[in-house]
């Protein structure tokens, strides 16, 4: 019974011990602010990307370009190649998505899944195809052939990092997040931007 | 209004409403719309006197509210701020914002603050703008 009585009360300890050390280290960040606090980082952060991200698609929704008399119809947009120059493991996904959203609630562009440098983005356009002349499927609920549509253009980039030392035993690293859009008809860029986030710490410091 | 107030209270910063009002002539690319000055609501709070709104305008561009602030430092001193837009729509039901951003005003610089709405419900902007914090 003392046994008993002695481990209950050593779990007890253990575990509150675990649970106040969690929630004096652990908190919620406010998201609400982009680029107003002190960066935690050499490395690109979320406020860089998400900052980064707002002025690149703000660009692209000015742009006139992009402009089109007839207020129903929408740009097709695809996901071309991005390249990471930088020593980060960035996935690209984090910056793109963001712009993705953005430019979908804009009511000017629909980003197309089926189409992707390096294969489709989402495999289930040619899955259900395959389920084709199967009988167990009602074939009308089937996609036929020739309703996809084909992307008008297409978003492509490239994140540079440059590091350059500072004479006061500092570092001052320099991202510049390049983005283009396509006419896919014509290969002409429409639109491109370029966003440069640059930080300066210690040069003991690693930029990622 | 009681919203606004309640903003600025929360804040310490101007708060300033800019509304697209034509109706018939919205949603063409880059027209210039008619301001409202009767919403141009500053309170004389820390910034007031040092920071001012000079005047804003708004305009659809690719179907999108395009809002202008023109603002300006009065003062002899650099400010650290940080400024939002929130967009609603016609029912005045919010349809996004944008998260506070920072501004660096030098001592009596004049500035041209810029944002497009990322949806075309947006038919008014109210904009803020308060101490860095």
């Amino acid at each position: 019974m003392k046994k008993t009585l002695l481990s209950l009360t050593l779990s007890a300890l253990i575990f509150s011990g675990c649970a106040t050390s969690y929630n004096q280290t652990a908190r919620y960040i406010d998201k609400e602010k982009l680029g107003t606090s002190t960066p935690v980082t050499l490395g690109l952060d979320y406020e860089d990307l998400e900052r980064a991200s707002l002025k690149l698609v703000n660009s692209m929704l000015k742009s006139k370009a992009f402009s089109l008399n007839n207020p129903n119809k929408r740009y097709v947009l695809m996901i071309s190649d991005f390249i990471n120059d930088t020593t980060q493991r960035i996935d690209i996904d984090q910056l793109i998505k963001k712009i993705r959203i953005a430019l979908l609630n804009s009511g000017r562009f629909i980003i197309t899944t089926a189409v992707r440098a390096g294969g489709a983005e989402d495999m289930a356009s040619y899955q259900v195809r395959k389920l084709r002349k199967i009988d167990e499927f009602n074939q009308k609920t089937i996609a036929k052939k020739g309703e996809m549509i084909a992307p008008d253009l297409s978003l492509s980039g490239k994140i540079i990092q440059r590091v350059t030392p500072l004479s006061n035993k500092e570092q001052r690293v320099d991202y510049y997040i390049q983005m283009s859009i396509t006419d896919l008809k014509t290969g002409l860029a429409l639109w491109e931007g370029e966003e440069v986030i640059s930080k300066a710490g210690d040069s003991k410091a690693a930029p990622w | 209004m009681k919203k606004t107030i309640f903003i600025i209270s929360l804040y310490s910063a101007f708060v300033f409403t800019g509304c697209a009002t034509n109706q018939t002539a919205h949603k063409s690319a880059s027209n210039v719309l008619k301001t409202n000055p009767n919403k141009y609501i500053i309170n004389n709070l820390p910034l007031h006197y040092k920071v001012s709104i000079i005047n804003y305008s708004s305009k659809f561009t690719n179907n999108l509210l395009h809002a202008s602030v023109n603002i300006q430092n009065n003062d002899q001193k650099r400010y650290f701020l940080e400024y939002r837009f929130r967009w609603f729509d016609d029912s005045d039901f919010e349809v996004g914002k944008t998260p506070w951003l920072p501004l660096t005003l030098n001592a009596r610089e004049f500035k041209s603050i810029q944002e497009i709405a990322h949806t075309p419900d947006a038919e008014k902007f109210k904009f803020y703008i308060r101490e860095k914090q």
